[in-house]
């Protein structure tokens, strides 16, 4: 993981700086993770069928995070010295105190990114929004209009160029999030260009059989020849970010980049659900990952636990969550696999 | 050489059981950011550092050597 060129041990100077390791950072499992993703809710105004948590409208649970438990636990965090918080959801800004838990966590310098599908930033919030910082926006967008509507839903094209359009001219950092699918990667160049007309980045997720991607799995996951196509583009454009230990490799299977990409899911990062539970991350939410509950054990006590479930997910192969959620026997990635072994 | 040495907003750093992490974090995502496994020491001097101070007393807790190669680690930047 981690890691960029750096300094190296031993080179005199005493200041002793080493790229992290992917399985606990420094040697030793970490006192608390380098970032977490925190899903506020399950609520959504849009009902995409990939969606990775089977959000959608009306579909907020009762016993979500108050408010007030919202900002203790954002104080935990504050106390763990967690880095950076990425926030998605459900559809982030549903949350009436969306806004407020933001600026509490950029209050006490959390680098904070949220995820939004664009649709509810309207001027008041836009305002609001640049006033804090550290913080980051990433916009979906899953194709050009036709592929993404057809996901996304009617019209939702046109509302997330209109955000990009008035984002254009704020000092928000924006990124347009595409989940790459069969359907939209031939269209990752005018996606880019697109995005970097309005002076957003493009960032690229592959698209993972959980919430309702699992039903939408063979409908939306590439085909090897596109497979390799999409690692061909990305060799081409070294300013478009990636999401995923599956992008951490090229298409010959060798290091793309020297950025954190490699699976830090339990060792270095975990994910925090709508009411509360922790599992190692978004993808991987199943009751045998789980290791107790922000509410009733607290994050610290969750994160000393999920050390233990680490040895549980082995990331060698590639994304476990793909691997555990395909129906591959030898819990294998098989888009990994389709690179490295031209199966 | 400027007179004082200071910590970007974008650089975190905290302690663990053996050395620390320093993150250097531009973008979305820890995906994209950088880190890196530090000794004590270099935890040290950004407690020392604490926002921005003087190198010459950086220097002289320290070393000239350490500050000049966290500078040029980006860990640590020239101030005025």
């Amino acid at each position: 993981m981690a890691s960029d060129a750096g300094g190296a041990d031993g080179s005199g100077d005493g200041s002793g700086t080493t790229g992290a390791s992917a399985a606990g950072g420094v040697g030793a499992p970490l006192s608390a993770p380098v970032t977490i993703t925190w899903e506020v809710t399950l609520g959504c105004n849009l009902h995409c069928d990939h969606c990775l948590s089977g959000s959608g409208p009306g579909m907020q649970r009762p016993e979500e995070l108050t408010t007030e438990e919202a900002m203790e636990f954002i104080a935990e965090l504050d106390e763990m010295d967690v880095f950076q918080v990425n926030i998605g959801g459900g559809e982030p800004f549903v949350r009436p105190d969306m806004l407020d838990l933001l600026e509490e966590l950029t209050d006490r310098d959390i680098s904070t990114c949220v995820s939004t599908n664009g649709t509810q930033l309207d001027e008041t919030t836009l305002d609001r929004i640049e006033a804090m910082d550290p913080l980051f926006l990433q916009v979906s967008m899953d194709g050009l209009r036709a592929e993404n509507d057809a996901i996304r839903g009617e019209g939702v094209y046109d509302q997330v160029v209109d955000a990009l359009e008035r984002l254009e001219d704020r000092d928000i950092g924006t990124t347009v999030n595409t989940v790459v699918t069969r359907q939209n990667v031939a269209d990752l160049t005018e996606i880019y260009d697109l995005a970097e007309a309005h002076g957003a980045g493009l960032r690229l997720n592959r698209f993972r059989p959980s919430g309702r991607g699992e039903d939408a799995w063979d409908e939306f996951r590439l085909e090897e020849d596109q497979i390799r196509f999409l690692h061909e583009w990305l060799d081409g454009k070294g300013d478009v970010r990636t999401g995923d230990s599956f992008f951490y490799l090229n298409a010959l299977g060798e290091v793309r980049n020297n950025t954190l990409k490699q699976c830090g899911a339990g060792s270095m990062t975990c994910l925090v659900d709508p009411v509360g539970d922790v599992y190692p991350c978004a993808f991987t939410q199943w009751e045998h990952l789980a290791s107790g509950n922000v509410k009733t054990d607290g994050f610290q006590a969750a994160w000393d636990e999920i050390a233990s479930l680490r040895s549980r997910i082995d990331d060698h192969e590639g994304c476990p969550a793909v691997a555990m959620g395909s129906s591959d026997p030898n819990g294998e990635d098989p888009q990994l696999r389709a690179i490295l072994s031209g199966d | 050489m400027a007179d004082a040495v200071s910590k970007p907003r974008h650089i975190k750093f905290r302690r663990e059981a053996n050395g620390g992490l320093v993150y250097d974090h531009e973008n979305y995502g820890y995906e994209d950011a950088s880190m890196y496994a530090v000794s004590d020491t270099v935890i040290d001097v950004l407690e020392f550092v604490d926002g921005d101070r003087s190198r010459a007393e950086v220097e002289a807790e320290f070393s000239p050597a350490v500050v000049d190669s966290l500078v040029a680690k980006g860990v640590l930047t020239d101030g005025e």
